[in-house]
């Protein structure tokens, strides 16, 4: 066993910790977020940089890189600028669909596009009524000669209005199987017919969540990514690599909220000594330090399992669900170590606090993680 | 046009720590590339893909800088190759036994056009091998250089004096140690951080350098300490701001300096 | 004459010059010779350092037009050689430390760079001066002879010196440099007026500091101290806010005023190195655990963004009583 990172990895990720102190600093992530605004500048700096070149096949400007890689990047990313790390998280999943799925053509223009700063492709799947459900979806796809046209609803929608293209789930309503009669679209964001409505979230301030509503969106049939009535097991393929990214973001968060909570026991004075000369609050400080050091591990295990080749089908879900939860533990512990302050809005902790909450849901939540892991801990139990 | 550029390679200052006793230890600092150097490694990398040519990296000092992640940072911020004079008679060298070893290290690589430093290193920044180089070379070299144009068969340079600035014309090859701001360095990424493994590393002796023995040193490092703190009176005002400024503002009339 | 005992001092600044002068005769107390001031200018700044407390005057002439002072060089080697001083002591100033650095390398020793103070280990020399970013402070001996030392404005203090009797002018012959720098052009730079090391009062903002159009509050602070406006360095070459004259530091200006104020600085050894020896050191940051709160006379606790404007109408309503 050898816990230690490569040497291009140590590069890599000094070179990045150096990028986000200087594009992507504190004082800049808290007023964006005050004003609810994308971080355009610093995800173009991660562009000029290389970061979102990592994994991309390099006929598309892209360079090579293993998940365990890309799992580092995502936590750096999560500890000094979560935004980034939850953006760059959610594209993971489109883009690599597109990779692994797309055409020559849209392979050249998304990803291409991608390397160079555009916005990862949003994810058009949740419904009013086909949330955790997925195959309850409605949104149609009507073939008319060489186009496609699209009606529907999508919620929860995320980056959906600034993309330049929205990944479309549309349900083929002859199918009988629904999990064999979804297929997935490039749609651009500029498509006549679309309509965004932004959604108010309890955090995630920089990036905007959208209701999009769909009528006769007009686009080219060539526009459809893999094989049609595909699009369910296409999607499948990348959602483990996405929950992986969402847990290292997360993991990047707890530690900066470890980090602020340590600095502020050693120096706020408390009935004459620092706050964390005192039981009560080292024990807390312990078990956040805990978790960091599990969470962490864990999801280095399992990118690690993910570049061996080997099936992570319950393992992932298990971490997303511990991490979820840990780091909402430990970034609350971080409220609750800085007591009336960690509550004010001027700190970054509520800010972690808040934005950390929705990993429990979003992504998968826990409940249908412990759907997945339940029955293949089962299943292997009785083949063993 | 041929480039080599000088780096140090040296323990980080930040991971200094200070011994009960006031003594300093290193031990468990990195090693770095210096802050300084990397002005220099960036203003070289601009010249060769402005104009062509090659960048060589360079660095002399204890077998502890031939590493091969320092080698990496190195060439993945852009030099083609590197040297490295590395035996642990260089450590702690002076300026002056450093500036003849490099000076025999470019005479090695040979028809050299330009030397480019730091303007000093990150540990001790003397500021002084540059100058020593470019002497020892018996070519120009000037220092707080803020700006290098190619311009006919040499180079047009602007130095950032104390009151004024310099634009002065000379002919190659020289040695200059340009300033931190003549550029900000690039960070490295991954494209780079790969092909930097791929890059020649030339490890070159002293008798390599047809220098038998090290320079002797001219001077010796008698003592490395933490500074002395200052004694502050390290009153604290908390309070509201009103209260606080009030109470500054008294402090200062009684010192005396408003 | 034998002159091995000799101190020579060299600036170009005849501010600094006067100043090394006087640090010279702390060395040549010990030596037992005599301190000689290296002058390049008209004949009339020569006989001046004998007023300034110079024992010999070695005089280099006018700079001829279209030179650099870097070009006494050869000129000041041969001397060396002819005369064996025991040391030469030269202004850190930018031309200075190029002077200092091709003259070592020409006479086979190494400069002792930015020197704090000398000492004396019987009749052995030791130079004190900071390394590792204001983090040590190391103490050199030189092996070599001469001793070549390079010391910066405000170490030594002119005030108590006597002056000398003038004695008779030494000239320097010129010798011809090997090769020449064209001078294309010189331009004053606008910012350059600052002189933060002669300033009585400085203020100095850090990265406390959220964005650049903030600098007004501190400026104005500034003006009501009478200070000079100065930074760290990331204000100055990180964002580039202010220009790089002004940053306080390792790379940057070393001063010791009356007061130095830091608004929302943290206080790296790299910055402190710059400013440690100020006479009083006040501190304004939210964070009490930062190091220049610990490392300050009065370190007040609270938001710069409150405290300093509180702090303005407090200097203006002592100011206006």
């Amino acid at each position: 066993m050898d816990f230690r990172w490569t040497e291009e990895q140590e590069l890599l990720i000094q070179s990045l910790e150096e990028l986000l102190q200087r594009e992507a600093p504190e004082t800049l992530m808290a007023e964006l977020d005050a004003r609810h605004e994308f971080p355009f500048k610093p995800w173009q700096a991660l562009a000029d940089n290389g970061i979102l070149a990592l994994g991309i096949p390099e006929e598309y400007g892209g360079v090579p890189a293993d998940i365990t890689t890309l799992t580092l990047v995502c936590e750096t990313l999560g500890k000094y600028a979560l935004p980034l790390g939850i953006i760059y998280s959610l594209g993971i999943i489109t883009i690599r669909d597109i990779i692994q799925f797309g055409s020559e053509e849209i392979k050249a223009k998304v990803l291409g596009g991608f390397v160079r700063g555009d916005l990862p492709v949003a994810l058009g799947i949740t419904e009013p009524q086909a949330g955790s459900d997925a195959a309850a979806m409605k949104a149609t796809a009507q073939i008319d000669g060489d186009d496609v046209i699209f009606n529907g609803q999508k919620m929860y929608c995320t980056l959906a209005k600034i993309a330049k293209y929205i990944l479309l789930m549309t349900r083929d309503a002859q199918g009988t199987n629904p999990y064999a009669s979804i297929s997935m679209w490039l749609l651009p964001t500029d498509t006549p017919g679309l309509r965004f409505n932004i959604l108010n979230k309890v955090g995630w301030w920089t990036v905007p969540t959208y209701e999009v509503f769909i009528e006769n969106a007009r686009v080219p049939r060539k526009n459809l990514v893999g094989q049609f009535n595909s699009g369910w097991p296409q999607l499948m393929a990348n959602f483990e690599i996405e929950r992986l990214a969402l847990c290292a973001a997360s993991v990047g968060a707890a530690e900066a909220a470890l980090e602020d909570s340590l600095s502020y026991a050693n120096r706020r004075v408390q009935f004459g000594n620092p706050i964390g000369s005192y039981q009560a609050v080292q024990h807390i400080l312990t078990d956040m330090a805990i978790k960091n050091e599990n969470m962490r591990n864990y999801i280095y295990k399992v990118a690690w399992m993910m570049d061996q080749g080997q099936s992570v089908r319950h393992e992932h879900a298990m971490c997303k669900l511990y991490v979820a939860r840990a780091a909402c533990e430990v970034t609350d512990s971080a409220v609750q170590i800085m007591g009336g302050l960690g509550y004010m809005m001027d700190h970054r902790v509520q800010r972690l606090w808040r934005d950390i909450r929705l990993m429990r849901i979003g992504g998968g939540t826990d409940e249908i993680m412990y759907n997945i892991a339940g029955p293949q801990l089962l299943k292997h139990a009785r083949k063993s | 046009m041929k480039i080599v550029v000088c780096a140090k390679l040296a323990p980080d200052a930040s991971d200094i720590e200070v011994r009960s006793d006031g003594s300093i230890s290193l031990d468990r600092a990195e090693w770095r590339i210096g802050s300084f150097d990397l002005q220099a490694i960036e203003a070289a990398v601009r010249l060769r893909d402005a104009h062509g040519g090659s960048v060589t990296a360079l660095s002399a000092g204890p077998q502890r800088i031939n590493h091969s992640k320092l080698r990496k940072d190195l060439l993945s911020r852009g030099p083609d190759e590197l040297v490295l004079v590395a035996e642990d008679v260089l450590n702690g060298a002076d300026t002056a036994v450093t500036a003849q070893v490099l000076a025999a290290a470019v005479r090695k690589i040979g028809a050299v056009d330009l030397v480019l430093t730091g303007e000093g290193s990150a540990d001790l920044y003397f500021q002084q091998v540059g100058l020593q180089l470019g002497e020892l070379l018996e070519v120009p070299a000037f220092n707080a250089v803020s700006k290098i144009e190619v311009k006919d068969s040499g180079v047009r340079i602007e130095r950032s004096l104390e009151e004024e600035t310099e634009v002065l014309e000379l002919p190659l090859p020289a040695v200059l140690a340009v300033t931190t701001d003549i550029h900000t360095p690039r960070l490295p990424n991954m494209k780079e951080i790969l092909l930097a493994a791929k890059k020649p590393v030339y490890e070159w002796s002293l008798a390599d350098l047809e220098l038998e023995n090290a320079p002797e040193p001219r001077v010796e490092a008698v003592s490395l300490r933490a500074p002395r703190p200052v004694e502050r009176k390290r009153i604290l005002i908390e309070g509201s701001p009103e209260e606080a400024a009030q109470s500054l503002a008294g402090y200062l009339v009684k010192e005396g300096v408003v | 004459m034998t002159d091995d005992k000799d101190v020579w001092v060299f600036s170009e600044k005849p501010a600094l010059q006067a100043e090394l002068i006087a640090g010279a005769h702390q060395l040549s107390a010990n030596t037992g010779g005599q301190v000689a001031a290296v002058v390049l200018g008209a004949r009339s700044q020569a006989e001046q350092a004998f007023d300034l407390g110079a024992q010999r005057v070695l005089w280099l002439g006018e700079l001829p037009s279209g030179r650099l002072v870097e070009d006494i060089v050869p000129t000041l080697v041969a001397a060396v050689q002819d005369k064996c001083p025991f040391g030469v002591i030269i202004g850190a100033t930018v031309r200075g430390r190029a002077v200092a650095g091709r003259l070592a390398a020409r006479l086979g020793v190494a400069a002792l760079a930015d020197v704090l103070e000398f000492q004396w280990d019987g009749s052995a020399l030791l130079a004190r001066h900071m390394v590792f970013g204001g983090g040590a402070v190391r103490i050199d001996r030189p092996l070599a002879s001469p001793v070549i030392a390079t010391i910066g404005q405000g170490i030594f203090e002119t005030g108590s010196l006597q002056a000398q009797p003038k004695g008779e002018i030494e000239p320097l012959p010129w010798v011809e440099p090997p090769w020449q720098a064209a001078v294309i052009e010189r331009r004053s730079r606008a910012v350059s007026s600052v002189n933060l090391s002669a300033a009585k009062r400085v203020v100095c903002p850090g990265r406390g500091v959220a964005r650049q159009e903030d600098l007004g509050l501190i400026e104005e602070l500034a003006q009501a101290l009478s200070a000079e406006m100065a930074c760290t360095r990331p204000l100055a070459e990180g964002l580039g806010w202010l220009p790089r004259e002004r940053y306080i530091g390792i790379s940057g200006a070393m001063i010791k005023p009356d007061l130095y104020l830091g608004v929302g600085v943290s206080g790296q050894a790299q910055h402190t190195i710059g400013m440690s020896e100020s006479r009083v050191v006040v501190a304004i940051n939210k964070d009490r655990g930062a190091p220049l709160m610990t490392q300050s006379d009065y370190a007040v606790e609270g938001d710069l963004y409150q405290v300093v404007p509180a702090l303005i109408r407090a200097l203006k309503a002592r100011k206006a009583k």
